[in-house]
C-alpha cells in the first residue's frame, strides 16, 4: 500500500523511519496497520422537507420553468411574426437633392479607374485596387469594383448570399431601393436587415443597402450598413443622406 | 444502528498529522487526514465528495458541493434534460426560444440548489438579493450601457478600439462587478463565515450577471422572427458557449475568489495555508483567466475556436475550484469535539459527528445547512 508523509504528503517506502522530502518522522505504521473500524449504515429515513421536493420534483420544476418561459418567448415571436411592426418603403426614397460635404476626400481605384468622394469625417479601413472599406460615424459602406458578367439583380444577390453566416444573421430583404444609382449609370438596389454578431457576442440590429450598377463590363456594388432605426430615418438608415451623396458623387472611369 | 456498534462504539486512535485523539475509521475526524495513508492532502479523496477525486471533472459536485451526492443525479438529469431541449429548438431554428432556454439553464438550477440546501439559512431573501438579483441587474446595466459602445465599434469596424473594450476593459470590469454582491455579504453579514457559504454566493452572483447580461446581448435576436435563418450548428455552438461556458467560466471565477476571502476570515493558520487558495492567487487566476478567454477570443473571431477556448478554460477553472474547496474544507477546526452520533449526510453512515465524517472523510461544512441543524452537528 502507498504510504505519504503526514506532513508534506509526499509518498514515502513503506517502513521509511523520515519521509525523504521535508524529513518529517513516519509514526503513522501503528496507525495505518490496525483494522479500519466499519461504522453501521444508517436507515434510511423521509426526508422532512418543507414541500416534500423529491429529485423527480426538482427535475419537473427546472424543465416546467424552462417550458413556461420558452412558450412565453416563442408567442412573444409568434406576435412579432404575424403583426409585424416594420415599416417598408412606400415611397420614392432616393434622395432628390444631396448637400455637399464640407470637406471630402476621394478614393480612385487603380483597377477600374473609377472615383468616388467620400466625408473626411469617415476613416479608411481597408483599400485595394478594387475598393475601399469606409468607417463612417454609425456604420460602414464598402465600394468594391469587379469584372462580373452577372446582371445587376444576380450581383445584389451574391453579395448578399456571400456574408459570412456566422457573423450575419436572419438576413430578410426589407424592401427594393427605387432609383438606385451609383453616379450617373443607374442601377438596382435593395434594403435588408439582418442581426450583425460582433465582438464580445454582442448581437446589432442593423439595416443594409446594397447598390449595383455595370457600365463598360465594369461592375460597382456599393454596401452601405447602419444600426436599425425604423422610426427615425429613411429605410431604417440613419446615414441614408451620407451613403446617398457618395452615390451621387461616383465617377466611372 | 447495530447493537454492537451502540454499546461498544468506535475505538480511539491518535491521528498521525493533527495528533488528536479522534475514532478510528477511514478518515481523521478533526482534521480530515486519510488515516490508512496518512495522506493530510488526500487527493484520492474530495472533502466534498469522498467518492471523486479532487481533479474529477462535476459540473455539479464543484459548484454545487453542499449538495449530498445523491441529489446530484436530479440536477445532473436536469442539466442534460436542459441541454438536450436547447438543442431540439435549435435543430428546429427556433434560435429566440432556444436562446432563452439556454440562458436560464443554469441560473434555475442554481436557484433549486440554493432552495435545497438552504445555504441563506432564516434569510432566504436579502442572500439571493444579494447575490443573484444583485448580479442580475448589475449585469443588465452594464451590459446594456457597454454594449452600445460594442455594438457601435463593431459596426465602423473599429478593431483595436473594439479590442481594447471588448478584449481588456469588458472582462475586467465584469468580473469586478460580479464580486459585488458577495463582498457585501461579507461586509454586512458576519455569521455566513463559512469558505463555501462564500463560494455559493460568488457563484450565485456571476450566475444573476451572466443570465441578464446575456439576454441583453442576444435581445435583437430573441426579440425577432420566431424561426430564424443560419445554421442551427452555428447556433448551438453559440448557445452552447451562452448557456454553459460562459456560465461556468464567470460562476467559477468569482466563486473562486469569494471562497478565497471567506477564507482568509475562517482559518486562522494563515502561514501554513496553501498558496492555491490564498487571495491573491485566487484574484490573479480569476481576473487573469477573463482577459486571456477576453483576448483570445476576440483574436479568433470563429465560433467553434471561441468554443473551444472558452471550454479548455471552464474545465480548467472547474477543477481549480474543486482544488479551493477542498483546501478550504481540510481547514481543521478550531475546537475538537466528539459529538453524538448521526448519520452522515453524504454516506449515511452512523458516526460521531465531528468536523470530518470518519468513514467516508466528508466534511461536515459541505453538507446542506438544513442537514446539520437537524443532526445537531457542530462542524
Amino acid at each position: 500500500m502507498a504510504m505519504f508523509c503526514g506532513r508534506c504528503g509526499a509518498q514515502v517506502a513503506a517502513g521509511a523511519p523520515f519521509c525523504g522530502r521535508c524529513g518529517a518522522p513516519q509514526v503513522t505504521q501503528a496507525v495505518a496497520a490496525a483494522p479500519i473500524y466499519s461504522y453501521p449504515v444508517a436507515v434510511p429515513a423521509r426526508s422532512p422537507r418543507r414541500f416534500g421536493t423529491s429529485q423527480i420534483a426538482i427535475a419537473g420544476v427546472l424543465l416546467a420553468i424552462l417550458a413556461a418561459v420558452t412558450v412565453a418567448v416563442t408567442a412573444f415571436a409568434v406576435s412579432q411574426a404575424i403583426g409585424g411592426s416594420r415599416a417598408t418603403c412606400t415611397v420614392n426614397c432616393a434622395p432628390k437633392f444631396v448637400t455637399p460635404l464640407p470637406e471630402s476626400r476621394t478614393f480612385r481605384s487603380s483597377a477600374f479607374k473609377y472615383e468616388v468622394d467620400y466625408s473626411s469625417a469617415w476613416t479608411v479601413r481597408s483599400q485595394d485596387a478594387n475598393g475601399v472599406l469606409l468607417g463612417t460615424r454609425l456604420g460602414t459602406l464598402e465600394v468594391v469594383g469587379s469584372r462580373s458578367t452577372l446582371p445587376p439583380d444576380q450581383t445584389i444577390k451574391s453579395a448578399v448570399a456571400a456574408l459570412p453566416s456566422a457573423q450575419w444573421q436572419n438576413v430578410v430583404q426589407v424592401s427594393d431601393l427605387k432609383g438606385a444609382h451609383i453616379g450617373d449609370q443607374n442601377g438596382l438596389g435593395a434594403v435588408y436587415s439582418a442581426n450583425l454578431i460582433g465582438a464580445n457576442s454582442t448581437i446589432t440590429k442593423v439595416q443594409f443597402a446594397v447598390i449595383a450598377a455595370t457600365r463598360n463590363g465594369v461592375t460597382v456594388v456599393i454596401v452601405a450598413v447602419d444600426p436599425a432605426d425604423l422610426k427615425g430615418s429613411p429605410h431604417g438608415i440613419p446615414e441614408a443622406q451620407d451613403f446617398d451623396y457618395l452615390c451621387a458623387e461616383f465617377r466611372w472611369a | 444502528m447495530t447493537e454492537q456498534g451502540q454499546l461498544e462504539g468506535p475505538p480511539l486512535v491518535t491521528c498521525p498529522h493533527c495528533g488528536r485523539t479522534v475514532p478510528a475509521g477511514n478518515f481523521c475526524g478533526h482534521c480530515g487526514a486519510h488515516l490508512p495513508s496518512a495522506s493530510t492532502t488526500r487527493r484520492h479523496a474530495f472533502a466534498a465528495v469522498p467518492t471523486e477525486r479532487v481533479a474529477h471533472l462535476s459540473i455539479i459536485s464543484t459548484l454545487f458541493p453542499h449538495l449530498p451526492h445523491r441529489r446530484g443525479g436530479a440536477f445532473r438529469w436536469a442539466l442534460l434534460a436542459g441541454g438536450a431541449a436547447v438543442l431540439v429548438l435549435a435543430a428546429l431554428h427556433l434560435f429566440a426560444p432556444a436562446t432563452v432556454a439556454a440562458t436560464l439553464l443554469l441560473p434555475v438550477l442554481y436557484l433549486l440548489y440554493l432552495y435545497e440546501v438552504e445555504v441563506y439559512e432564516d434569510e432566504p431573501w436579502l442572500v439571493i438579493g444579494a447575490t443573484m438579483v444583485t448580479g442580475a441587474v448589475l449585469g443588465y446595466a452594464f451590459t446594456a450601457f457597454s454594449g452600445r459602445a460594442v455594438s457601435l465599434l463593431n459596426l465602423t469596424g473599429d478593431r483595436d478600439n473594439s479590442f481594447v473594450l471588448a478584449g481588456v476593459a469588458i472582462p475586467i470590469v465584469a468580473q469586478a462587478l460580479m464580486l459585488a454582491g458577495p463582498l457585501l455579504l461579507y461586509v454586512f453579514r458576519g455569521r455566513f463565515r463559512e469558505p463555501l457559504d462564500g463560494l455559493t454566493f460568488g457563484a450565485a452572483s456571476a450566475l444573476g450577471f451572466t443570465l441578464t447580461s446575456s439576454l441583453t446581448k442576444f435581445w435583437p435576436a430573441i426579440t425577432g422572427s420566431l424561426v430564424s435563418g443560419g445554421d442551427p450548428i452555428d447556433w448551438s455552438l453559440r448557445l452552447l458557449q451562452v448557456g454553459i461556458l460562459v456560465s461556468l467560466i464567470n460562476a467559477s471565477t468569482t466563486a473562486l475568489v469569494a471562497a478565497a476571502v471567506w477564507l482568509q476570515r475562517y482559518d486562522r493558520r494563515r502561514i501554513s495555508r496553501p498558496w492555491a487558495s490564498s487571495i491573491l492567487a485566487t484574484l490573479i487566476v480569476a481576473f487573469g483567466a477573463q482577459l486571456v478567454v477576453g483576448m483570445l477570443t476576440f483574436a479568433l473571431p470563429n465560433v467553434a475556436t471561441e468554443v473551444l477556448i472558452r471550454l479548455v478554460a471552464a474545465l480548467a477553472l472547474l477543477l481549480y475550484v474543486r482544488l479551493v474547496i477542498h483546501q478550504a474544507l481540510m481547514v481543521e477546526g478550531v475546537e475538537h469535539e466528539i459529538g453524538p452520533d448521526s448519520p452522515c449526510p453524504e454516506c449515511h453512515r452512523i458516526v460521531p459527528t465531528m468536523t470530518f465524517c470518519p468513514s467516508c472523510g466528508a466534511a461536515r461544512a459541505a453538507g446542506s445547512k438544513l442537514g446539520r441543524a437537524r443532526v445537531g452537528g457542530t462542524a
